[in-house]
């Protein structure tokens, strides 16, 4: 009976057993060299009760399912909603062939409690029913202890709450992923048989070197940009490095806080955009291509999918805007190849090995491919700014090497610009030498024929008086002739009467001849006067000043010039005015070249009235006055006609030498142009004022010292 | 005979005083001086028809000799009195000129008071 009971008790032992669930015996081999995921024979109740973490619980009326994503039932229907609290029950059993801790390694996104036989061994995040105390954690990354006991079936529970993200709006499924190994493996290096630990290392690592290269080449071409300003393209570069830099810092920071999974993901994502569409930009800028409609469809269609990050996976999305922007360069780099071969080469190449990249990852995602190929991302995002680098810093090389050939190409043009200067300084200065002493040997002519001139308008002048002279000259002859003459009479006379005793008469004669004698000296002296004038005014002028007095000046040349004028032509009369200041005294120039200055504007003077007289004999009367004037620290000396005046169109030519407006051989043309000369010489000023019909007035300013 | 002088030269007076001393001593000759062209008309309406001979310088301020012969001639033509212009040496022009208006003879300076008396003494 004893045993028939046993037999009994077995077979409903049996029959127990037959309904629990499978217990998972976890052996040596399956979690030595393996993360081993725990999928199968779970069972779950939404809910909430600590309870339901005690192994004596009856969990029979529990559904039962099996998914790797324990949130996810028949692969698509959500368990837990968002904010919904789960409980997932399992059995579990460490076998004796075990010879290494367990351990667990845990993805999910939520919050969640892990209990072993009721008691809870990990807390990832907080779980609770009210959403406001509900702190995501996902501890895919750590390595958590799982305490089993060899041998004896435990009861693994785990509390789970989904997450409660507002965005993206389409994501509903929480999702928990519960791996096991051994601590061996999870402490192994291996990336395959350790996928969950030191692969996700070595994605992080491979990070970490992304980010120090971008570092580096971010103050490389930063520092080229701040110190070269012009060369705008560095500081795209650095830009578009910044933003790479943001980017793996936004990465590396979801590794290791996993509570705001979409915003960061969105964050990232943003910079890599920006990231990528600056480097476009650069591409552009150094294949010398205008920014075209592609790059504004590509940036458009870019940020368009960062929108869409809100409303779609954007896992799924990040290679689409990646083939967009290789096509581009694609694009680019063969719209550019003849114009520049080497850059278009490079990217090229780089864009083509990129684009089969991530093609290669879409085939990944879609599980088109078995390899794991998503290590290499990290490196994949540094791919385009190395290559930009490289090709910057060879386009720096080569632009040094040009700079280098044309230093000293410049140097060697210097050198033969020197040499030429050289020599043409030599021949300018040989020909400079050459042209001073031709130009010399000019102005020596020219000195002497400027002396000739003068002389001859000298003579001319000279010739102009002569008349003047000899009528001059001829008075006092006159004179002294007669009168000699007279007393040689007398003399006889007072013989006879000296002879006849008659001595008042002796005595009248002899006062005659006296008187008759100082006649005779006074027009003797008259007579060398007007002589020694003469020489005085055909000599050279000897240049030298001296104390002058300007009245007695003019007034001797005008006298001169009217008895001259009147000698010639003795129908001619005209009225003579002289008004002099006396309160100039004497003035210090050269007396024989301002005596001929004023000569020269007298003679002119009578010249034009007696014309104006010929042309109206009756009703005019030829009129010329020489006046003086004494005006602050200048003497002024005016000669005035009532002639025709000078007309307007010669007006401006009179001082020009061989100017003349009198008929062939009655002038030279160079009176006035002389006396202009003398005059300016003299510090002064020679101006002229006339008015047509009514007379002409010539000023000779002349400093007074 | 009574002559008319005209110079602008003061000393003219003296000279020909002194030279024709003995004929104005014996009143063969009289001498009235005239020291301007416009002086010269002035006595000449005083003594009208009295001087016969009258002995002009050509070169004188105002009034030129020209002048006064071509007046001379042109307002005293019954009889017209003698007109000796006296010239200067080289002075064809004014020389030319005297004639054309109606002189009568020329003296030329300096001037030669033997040949001038001979003149004179021929027309008395």
């Amino acid at each position: 009976m004893k045993h028939i009971l046993y037999i009994i008790g077995f077979l409903l032992s049996l029959t127990v057993f037959s309904q629990e669930d499978k217990v998972l015996v976890i052996t040596d081999s399956t979690v030595a060299d393996n993360w081993m995921i725990l999928g199968m024979d779970w069972r779950f109740q939404k809910g909430d009760n600590m309870l339901w973490a005690n192994p004596e619980f009856d969990d029979s009326t529990w559904n039962k399912f099996s998914s790797n994503n324990l949130n996810l039932l028949d692969g698509k229907n959500v368990i837990a909603d968002r904010g919904e609290i789960v409980w997932l029950r399992k059995r579990i059993m460490a076998d004796q062939s075990l010879n290494d801790a367990l351990v667990l390694n845990i993805f999910q996104e939520g919050a969640s409690e892990i209990y072993l036989d009721g008691k809870l061994i990990h807390q990832l995040g907080t779980v609770s029913s009210n959403k406001d105390e509900v702190i995501y954690h996902n501890p895919f990354s750590q390595v958590l202890h799982l305490p089993l006991e060899i041998g004896k079936e435990q009861i693994l529970a785990v509390r789970f709450v989904n997450a409660q993200y507002k965005y993206p709006i389409y994501y509903h499924n929480g999702l928990i992923r519960i791996y096991i190994s051994s601590l061996r493996n999870a402490n192994s290096t291996d990336v395959v048989k350790n996928k969950r630990v030191a692969f996700f290392q070595q994605y992080v690592n491979s990070y970490y070197i992304s980010l120090g290269l971008a570092i580096l080449m971010f103050i490389i071409f930063l520092s080229f940009f701040i110190f070269f300003p012009k060369e705008k393209i560095n500081g795209y570069f650095a830009a578009s490095l910044l933003f790479l830099i943001l980017f793996t810092l936004g990465v590396l920071s979801f590794y290791h806080n996993t509570g705001t999974y979409f915003w960061l993901t969105f964050y990232y994502d943003t910079c890599i955009l920006i990231s990528s569409l600056i480097l476009l930009f650069c591409f552009y800028k150094i294949l010398a291509q205008p920014i075209d409609l592609v790059f504004k469809a590509i940036s458009f269609l870019c940020f368009l999918t960062i929108g869409c990050y809100f409303l779609y996976d954007p896992e799924q999305l990040g290679p689409i805007w990646s083939i967009f922007l290789y096509a581009g360069i694609i694009r680019l780099s063969l719209k550019s190849w003849n114009k520049n071969k080497v850059a278009s080469f490079l990217f090229l190449s780089s864009s083509c090995i990129n684009l089969a990249f991530w093609i290669l990852m879409i085939c990944w995602y879609m599980g088109l491919v078995d390899q794991r190929i998503d290590k290499f991302i990290p490196f994949s995002f540094m791919f385009f700014p190395v290559v930009l680098a490289i090709y910057l810093g060879y386009a720096f090389g080569k632009r040094s090497q040009d700079l280098r050939l044309n230093l000293n190409r410049v140097q060697e043009l210097s050198k033969e610009k020197e040499s030429i200067l050289s020599q043409q300084k030599n021949t300018l200065e040989q020909q400079v030498k050459e042209r001073t002493a031709a130009l010399n040997q000019s102005l020596d002519d020219l000195k002497a024929t400027q002396s000739q001139l003068i002389q001859s308008e000298k003579m001319a002048s000279l010739g102009e008086l002569t008349a003047g002279i000899a009528h001059e000259i001829q008075n006092p002859l006159n004179f002294v002739n007669n009168f000699s003459e007279v007393n040689k009479e007398l003399l006889e006379e007072l013989e006879e009467e000296i002879d006849n005793g008659n001595y008042d008469e002796v005595k009248a004669l002899a006062k005659d001849i006296s008187a008759n004698e100082d006649k005779i000296i006074f027009h003797g002296k008259r007579a060398d006067g007007i002589v020694k004038g003469m020489l005085q005014h055909s000599r050279s002028s000897t240049g030298q000043k001296e104390m002058t007095d300007i009245n007695s000046l003019s007034d001797e040349y005008l006298r001169l010039a009217y008895h001259g004028l009147r000698a010639k032509d003795k129908s001619f009369n005209a009225t003579l005015n002289t008004d002099f200041d006396d309160a100039i005294g004497k003035i210090n120039i050269v007396g024989q070249d301002i005596g001929r200055v004023i000569l020269n504007l007298i003679t002119n003077a009578f010249y034009v009235v007696k014309k104006k007289k010929e042309e109206n004999p009756n009703g005019y009367k030829p009129t010329v006055s020489v006046s003086t004037e004494k005006l602050g620290n200048m003497v002024l000396i005016k000669v005035s006609d009532n002639g025709n005046g000078v007309p307007k169109e010669v007006l401006d030519k009179i001082f020009q030498p061989f100017f003349t407006t009198k008929p062939s051989g009655e002038g030279t043309g160079l009176g006035l142009s002389l006396s202009y000369d003398i005059v300016k010489v003299h510090g002064g000023e020679l101006t002229v004022d006339t008015k047509q019909g009514v007379g002409t007035t010539f000023t000779i300013s002349l400093p007074m010292k | 005979m009574k002559i008319l002088v005209v110079d602008d030269e003061q000393d003219v007076k003296v000279l020909f005083q002194q030279r024709f001393r003995k004929e104005i001593r014996k009143e063969e000759l009289e001498f009235v001086f005239a020291f301007s062209g416009e002086d010269a008309l002035k006595i000449m309406k005083t003594m009208e028809h009295e001087a016969v001979l009258i002995l002009s310088d050509i070169n004188m301020p105002g009034m030129s000799g020209l002048e006064l012969l071509d007046n001379i001639k042109k307002n005293y033509v019954k009889p017209p009195p003698m007109v000796m212009m006296i010239t200067a040496y080289g002075d064809d022009k004014n020389r030319t000129m005297a004639k054309n208006l109606g002189a009568d003879d020329f003296l030329t300076k300096p001037l030669d008071f033997s040949l001038l008396k001979d003149k004179l003494i021929t027309l008395t």
